[in-house]
């Protein structure tokens, strides 16, 4: 294979990799560039051999962007027809298929000489400190979308607490209990757990942020079961509470 | 470059003392700005007025030099005017994504990120979306979206992000070609394109990760085949490019360009503050609205400030306990998050449930009638008016709230025989409805 084919050559040598690499469980950043790439293939070897040199510059990669895009959309449609899950290997058996199918009709075309073989002749050469300004321009905005993402991530929020008191889907007998921490550090709580106002369990709870405490108590509709959770050490006043209903609550 | 239509038909004018590349370079710092006017409102000055001025002057930074160069009087190749095109349309996309960088807030995002979200994880198409019911029967967006996120490992955010984005630039691309070859002059192409930067929906609905984002560039593909394949005499559905076509004669460069020589710098300039304006006007009166336009913390019934740590804590804790689909009750802020992360069948007219101090027979009748099994109850409805001037989604007392709502109508749910208080996080609780008097139990 020449270079009159190397972009034959290279879109199924992405399609292979891509495939193998989703096989061997890749690092993630292998398959993001590899994924784009397989991604990107279709759309250029279909504009190859459907519009091929009539089109150049600007409209050649407006349709190969447009026919990139729709690969996905209607070959999704023929999967599901199909009953094949749209999941990652119907995905990249679809879109390496197509990739190396293109791969094949336009190596035929190009052996009888019925499309154009590649040639890399970018349209305009641009001046090295323009290329630089042009880095430059990429890295400050990428440090704009950097900076915007730290933004969230230092905006203050008031942390929170869940407290939840359930019914399983799976037993109806069977209430689900549940703490959970995400007021910013580590917590610690009370919980009491009351049968028509009684005690009738009590656990002290240390969570990490981010952590969750969960027990499955059983209830039937003759009594009324209540959760007060406390926040350590104020143990005067709930700090939230649940409830099954048909009683005043403590919190309220 | 463009076959049949001729050569740059200005590169006789002088050339520019601004290059395209110190264009992009202006219009990245632009972004910066912008990024950090962003961030400042995030960091409680979302109300300064230093914050709002940094955010208007990233905007000039981006469209001053862009419209400088498009409406100069000097030589502007065809590649230089694309490049131009693409500078404004991919900074513009950056800003939009800057507003929420980590995650979907904006409320018609959500629900096409649910439908991506289903497809994804059920690998089928055509699941129900309580939110947008009709999104899921035209899965194009989500489609490529899931697709791009299973074979690359991101996420359906950053895929969502990476395929609106090269959608709005191929919208952009599609437009430039059609207006370059009916207008057959690259500059007035770049000029047209700048005037659709003008229109409100460019930095927002129609780069946003929605449905439309993706049809547009389609719809733009088709009748470029059209006009392309059929030739620019063909009738039919391209005689609106026809009407253009006939008009075009006024409008060709190079009667422009002789235009501009006779006259003086003045009036180009001109030309760029109106060209600023019309933008300006477009991005004022766009979409983040002009009391969001910073994110900051949270608003009460508001668009990306209703989207919170705890909104998504909540509605992720539904799902995961009730499962989806569940009939709910809730407010204009919260309805997105539980209906797109929680996906939970959510109730537009309810405002019923939180205006009265005490349970009616007749608010049981229409929550029997709506079928609601759930209320979600923000306390803050009781501590701040609604930013969008509405509470609810369907509220008829819409810009008329002078007060919040008393915390009394809130909390009588507590106090309703049978009502299950199921959920409490602070702000947010949760009431199962089914069994109480709400369904005469």
């Amino acid at each position: 294979m020449g270079r009159s084919q190397a972009d034959v050559g290279a879109t199924a040598l992405v399609a292979a990799l891509a495939c193998g690499a989703a096989a061997s469980g890749a690092p993630a950043a292998a398959m993001t560039v590899l994924g784009i790439m397989l991604f990107s293939a279709p759309g250029y070897l279909l504009g190859q051999l459907l519009v091929g040199s009539r089109t150049t510059g600007l409209e050649r990669v407006v349709v190969m962007a447009g026919l990139a895009l729709a690969v996905p959309i209607l070959g999704g449609l023929l999967l599901y027809a199909a009953g094949v899950p749209l999941h990652r290997p119907g995905w990249l058996g679809l879109l390496a298929g197509v990739t190396l199918a293109g791969d094949i009709v336009l190596f035929r075309r190009r052996r009888a000489g019925r499309a154009a073989p590649f040639s890399w002749q970018p349209a305009w050469r641009v001046p090295r400190w323009h290329a630089a300004a042009f880095a430059a321009a990429v890295l400050i905005a990428a440090c704009g979308v950097g900076l915007a993402r730290v933004g969230v991530a230092k905006q203050p929020q008031p942390g929170f607490t869940q407290l939840w008191l359930s019914p399983q889907q799976q037993s109806a007998h069977t209430l689900s209990l549940g703490v959970s921490n995400d007021q910013g550090g580590t917590t610690s709580y009370r919980l009491v757990l009351l049968r028509n106002g009684q005690v009738s369990a009590t656990w002290d709870l240390t969570l990490a942020n981010g952590r969750t405490w969960q027990r499955s108590v059983p209830f039937t509709d003759k009594y009324t079961l209540t959760a007060n959770l406390y926040r350590l050490p104020d143990l005067a006043h709930p700090y939230r509470y649940v409830s099954t209903g048909s009683s005043k609550a403590a919190g309220s | 470059m463009y076959p049949g239509r001729g050569g740059p038909a200005d590169t006789s004018a002088a050339r520019s003392r601004l290059p395209v590349s110190v264009v992009a370079l202006s219009a990245a710092a632009g972004v910066l700005v912008a990024a950090a006017a962003y961030t400042a409102g995030r960091l409680g000055h979302a109300g300064a007025s230093w914050a709002d001025r940094m955010y208007w002057l990233g905007q000039l930074l981006i469209l001053t030099p862009v419209a400088a160069r498009l409406l100069s009087r000097r030589a502007l190749a065809a590649s230089e005017t694309v490049t131009l095109v693409v500078v404004l349309t991919v900074a513009e996309y950056l800003v939009k994504v800057c507003y929420s960088p980590a995650a979907f807030t904006y409320a018609d995002e959500l629900m096409h990120w649910r439908t991506a979200t289903d497809i994804s994880q059920t690998g089928r198409l055509f699941t129900a979306n309580n939110l947008l019911p009709i999104s899921p029967y035209y899965p194009g967006l989500e489609e490529v979206t899931s697709a791009l996120a299973s074979i690359t490992g991101l996420s359906i955010f950053t895929s969502g992000l990476i395929v609106a984005g090269a959608a709005h630039l191929l919208f952009v691309g599609v437009l430039f070609l059609l207006f370059r070859y009916v207008s057959g002059s690259h500059r007035i192409a770049g000029v047209a394109l700048l005037l659709y930067a003008s229109e409100s929906l460019f930095q927002s609905f129609d780069s946003m990760f929605v449905y439309q984002t993706l049809a547009l560039p389609f719809l733009g593909l088709t009748v470029l085949a059209v006009y392309r394949l059929a030739a620019p005499q063909a009738a039919g559905f391209i005689a609106a490019l026809a009407v253009i076509r006939l008009t075009d004669n006024s409008l060709r460069w190079p009667v422009i360009r002789a235009d501009l020589r006779r006259r003086a710098p003045v009036v180009v300039a001109a030309a760029v503050v109106a060209a600023l304006v019309l933008i300006l006007n477009g991005l004022v009166n766009g979409w983040p609205p002009f009391w969001e336009r910073l994110p900051g913390p949270y608003q009460v019934a508001g668009a990306e400030r209703s989207v919170g740590p705890d909104q998504v804590a909540s509605a992720d804790w539904a799902l995961a306990a009730l499962g989806p689909g569940n009939r709910f009750a809730t407010d204009e802020g919260d309805l997105p998050v539980l209906g797109s992360y929680g996906d939970q069948n959510t109730v537009g007219d309810d405002g019923y449930l939180y205006t009265s101090p005490a349970f009616t027979p007749a608010a049981a009748q229409q929550v029997q009638a709506e079928s609601i099994g759930y209320v979600l109850v923000d306390r803050r409805l009781s501590e701040m008016l609604p930013a969008s001037g509405q509470y609810f989604p369907v509220d008829p007392n819409v810009g008329k709230y002078t007060r919040p709502l008393p915390l009394a109508d809130l909390t009588k749910f507590n106090h309703v025989p049978g009502v299950a208080r199921i959920y409490d996080s602070g702000n947010i609780v949760i009431y199962d409805l089914k069994g109480s008097a709400y369904y005469g139990s």
